[in-house]
C-alpha cells in the first residue's frame, strides 16, 4: 500500500530534522537535574508531570507512528530544549508551538521531573 | 501510550501480595465508577480512572457494541486511504490489562445513584460518566428518519454499517454523477468532517470515475478551514468539488425525497443526486437526554472544571454530547475532556490531588495523498464554560513538503490516540 512506505518515508525525514539538535548536545547535559526544576530552583513536581504527559499521548504513541515521533525515554534536558525551540519557532511545527506555548515555567519543570525519573541512558 | 507500565506492575505486585498476608481483614468497598458509552472519550475516561486508582475503584464500562468504529479516518476509507477493519478497535487491553468491567448493554438512563439498562437491571454507582457521543434531529426534516439513513440515503455519520453502505453506492454510481452532501448546520461532530468527506469522495471519483461531480449543500454561509479546503479542491481536484453555502441554500435543508434522491432548500431549489448523503442536525446522545442532562437544549451544559453536569449532581458528561464552550466535538476534544474528567473524578471519589483543568484539540483533514491540513488549539476552564486559549491553523499557500509533513502527522496521531484509548 503506497500510502504506508510514504508515512515511513516522512517519519525518518522528521526524524533526520531532530538529529541537528541531537548531535550537538551533550549526553551529561540532558540529565542535568537543573531541569527538573523551576527557575528559582523548586523541584517540578512529578506528580503534575504525570499528569501532563496525558497531552502527549494523545500524539504520541510509544514507540511513535507516522509523522509523529516517539517521546517516552525522553531526557528531561533535551525535552527542555526541544520545547524552547518550538516555542521560538527555531523548530517549526504548528502544534508543538501550540503545545510549548502553553508550557510555563512550572510545567516544564513537572514534566522534566517526569521525564527524569524514566531516563535511563540505555533508552 | 502508558509511561510507567513498570510502575504499574509493581503496584499491582505489592497490592496482591498483601492481599496474600492479610487475606482475612475486610476491606471497605471500593467507591464505584459506572461510564456509560465506550467510544473516545467514555473509554478514555474509563482507562484513566482505572490506572490512576489502581484498583481502589470499580470502574464498570456499559457500550452496546462488542467493537469501536472510529467516526475519525471514516473519510479516508472512502478516499481508499485506510482499511475499514482499521477503523476497529475492541475493549479487550481495557478489561485485561487496566481491570474495567465492560458490559455490553443498552444503558436507558440515569440518575438517583443507579445506571438502568434496557433489561430493566441496575447499575449503582458513586460517581458516573456520561458519553453517549451524539443522535440526530430527525424531526427537523421532512422525509428523513432512521430507517431512510440505514437503506436509502446514509448520514454516514457514526462510521460503521451506513459508511459501508455510502461507498457502495459510490462505487455503483455511474461515471458522470454527482454525489450530493448535504452538510449539517452547528455546532455538529467534526467541523471539517463533511469537506474532508467531499475532499476523499472527489479523489476516488477522480481516479475511478473523472467526469463525476461532488456538490455539498451547506445550511451554514462559512465553514471548517474553508480557505484550505477550497484550495485544494482547486488543485487536486479541478471543476470537480462544488460548495453551495448558507446564502444560497436559504440557511437550511428541510425536505429529503429518499427515493428521488433529491433536497428541497429553505429556497424551495431542489438538487438531485445520484448518491445522497445528507448528514442531518445534531443533539447529544439519547439517554443524555432522557435523563434530564441536556434541560431544554440539545447539549448537556457541564461545570467547564470537571465535566460534572449542572442539572444532575453526580453525574459527568463528556465528549460530543456535551456542550463544550470553545472546543470542536471532535474525537481528539473527548479524550482531552476525558481526561480532566478522569482526575476530577478520582479527586471526588478518592481525595486524590486533582490539577488545574487543561484541553487541548487538534483536528487533521486529509484532502489528497500525501495532503492533509490542520487546525487546534488549547483550552482552559473558564467563566461557565471551556474558553478558548490559544490556537493555530494551516496556511493557504503551504508547500508539498509542508502537506505530506501534515498528513504523516494526522496518520500518527491516530495510531497514538487509538492506542492510548484502546491500548
Amino acid at each position: 500500500m503506497p500510502i504506508l512506505r510514504n508515512i515511513r518515508v516522512a517519519a525518518v525525514l522528521v526524524a533526520a530534522s531532530a538529529l541537528p539538535c541531537l548531535a550537538g548536545a551533550d549526553q551529561a547535559e540532558w540529565t542535568d537535574a537543573r531541569a527538573a526544576t523551576m527557575a528559582d530552583g523548586t523541584p517540578g513536581d512529578a506528580d503534575y508531570g504525570a499528569y501532563l504527559v496525558q497531552e502527549c499521548t494523545a500524539c504520541h504513541a510509544p514507540d511513535g507512528a507516522g509523522g509523529v515521533p516517539p517521546i517516552a525515554g525522553i531526557a528531561p534536558g533535551y525535552f527542555r530544549e526541544a520545547m524552547a525551540e518550538y516555542a521560538s519557532r527555531a523548530r517549526d511545527n504548528a502544534v508543538m508551538e501550540n503545545v510549548a506555548r502553553s508550557l510555563g515555567d512550572e510545567e516544564l519543570a513537572a514534566l522534566s521531573a517526569y521525564f527524569a525519573a524514566r531516563y535511563t541512558e540505555d533508552d | 501510550m502508558d509511561f510507567s507500565r513498570r510502575e504499574t506492575m509493581k503496584v499491582a505486585m505489592a497490592a496482591g501480595a498483601a492481599t496474600l498476608l492479610a487475606p482475612n481483614i475486610a476491606r471497605a468497598a471500593n467507591p464505584k465508577l459506572v461510564v456509560v458509552g465506550g467510544g473516545t472519550g467514555g473509554a478514555t475516561a474509563a482507562k484513566y480512572v482505572a490506572a490512576a486508582a489502581q484498583g481502589g475503584v470499580d470502574v464498570t464500562l456499559v457500550e452496546r457494541n462488542p467493537v469501536y468504529m472510529t467516526c475519525y479516518f471514516s473519510n479516508l476509507y472512502l478516499g481508499d486511504h485506510w482499511d475499514y477493519d482499521r477503523l476497529a478497535h475492541n475493549y479487550e487491553a481495557m478489561k485485561a490489562v487496566h481491570g474495567v468491567k465492560v458490559v455490553h448493554a443498552h444503558a436507558q438512563s440515569v440518575g438517583d445513584g443507579a445506571v438502568t439498562l434496557s433489561d430493566g437491571s441496575t447499575l449503582p454507582y458513586d460517581r458516573a460518566i456520561v458519553a453517549p457521543g451524539i443522535d440526530f434531529r430527525y424531526d427537523m426534516y421532512e422525509g428523513f428518519d432512521e430507517e431512510i439513513a440505514s437503506t436509502l440515503v446514509p448520514h454516514a455519520y457514526k462510521s460503521g454499517n451506513q459508511l459501508l453502505l455510502l461507498k457502495q453506492q459510490i462505487m455503483a454510481m455511474e461515471d458522470g454523477g454527482t454525489v450530493v452532501i448535504a452538510a449539517p448546520p452547528n455546532p455538529y461532530r467534526c467541523p471539517p468532517g463533511p469537506y474532508e468527506r467531499a475532499s476523499m469522495v472527489a479523489g476516488w471519483l477522480s481516479r475511478h470515475k473523472p467526469a463525476s461531480k461532488v456538490l455539498i449543500l451547506d445550511p451554514k454561509t462559512s465553514h471548517s478551514k474553508q480557505g484550505l479546503f477550497v484550495e485544494a479542491w482547486n488543485r487536486l481536484y479541478p471543476g470537480m468539488v462544488e460548495w453551495v453555502g448558507g446564502e444560497f441554500t436559504g440557511g437550511a435543508l428541510p425536505v429529503v425525497d429518499a427515493k428521488a434522491r433529491s433536497v428541497t432548500t429553505a429556497d424551495d431549489e431542489v438538487f438531485e443526486a445520484d448518491v445522497l448523503n445528507f448528514i442531518p442536525a445534531q443533539k447529544a446522545g439519547q439517554i443524555a437526554i432522557d435523563s434530564g442532562l441536556t434541560g431544554e437544549g440539545d447539549w448537556a451544559s457541564v461545570d467547564p472544571a470537571t465535566l460534572e453536569s449542572t442539572l444532575v449532581p453526580g453525574v459527568h458528561v463528556l465528549g460530543d454530547a456535551c456542550a463544550n464552550g470553545d472546543m470542536p466535538k471532535s474525537g481528539f476534544s473527548a479524550n482531552s475532556q476525558a481526561k480532566v474528567c478522569a482526575q476530577a473524578v478520582m479527586a471526588a471519589m478518592t481525595g486524590k490531588k486533582a490539577f488545574p483543568p487543561r484541553f487541548r484539540n487538534t483536528c487533521w483533514s486529509l484532502v489528497g495523498d500525501e495532503y492533509g491540513i490542520k487546525v487546534g488549539a488549547s483550552y482552559k476552564a473558564g467563566d461557565g464554560k471551556i474558553e478558548k486559549v490559544d490556537g493555530f491553523v494551516s496556511q493557504v499557500g503551504e508547500d508539498d513538503a509542508t502537506h505530506a509533513a501534515t498528513a504523516a502527522e494526522g496518520f500518527g496521531w491516530y495510531e497514538a490516540m487509538t492506542g492510548d484509548i484502546f491500548g
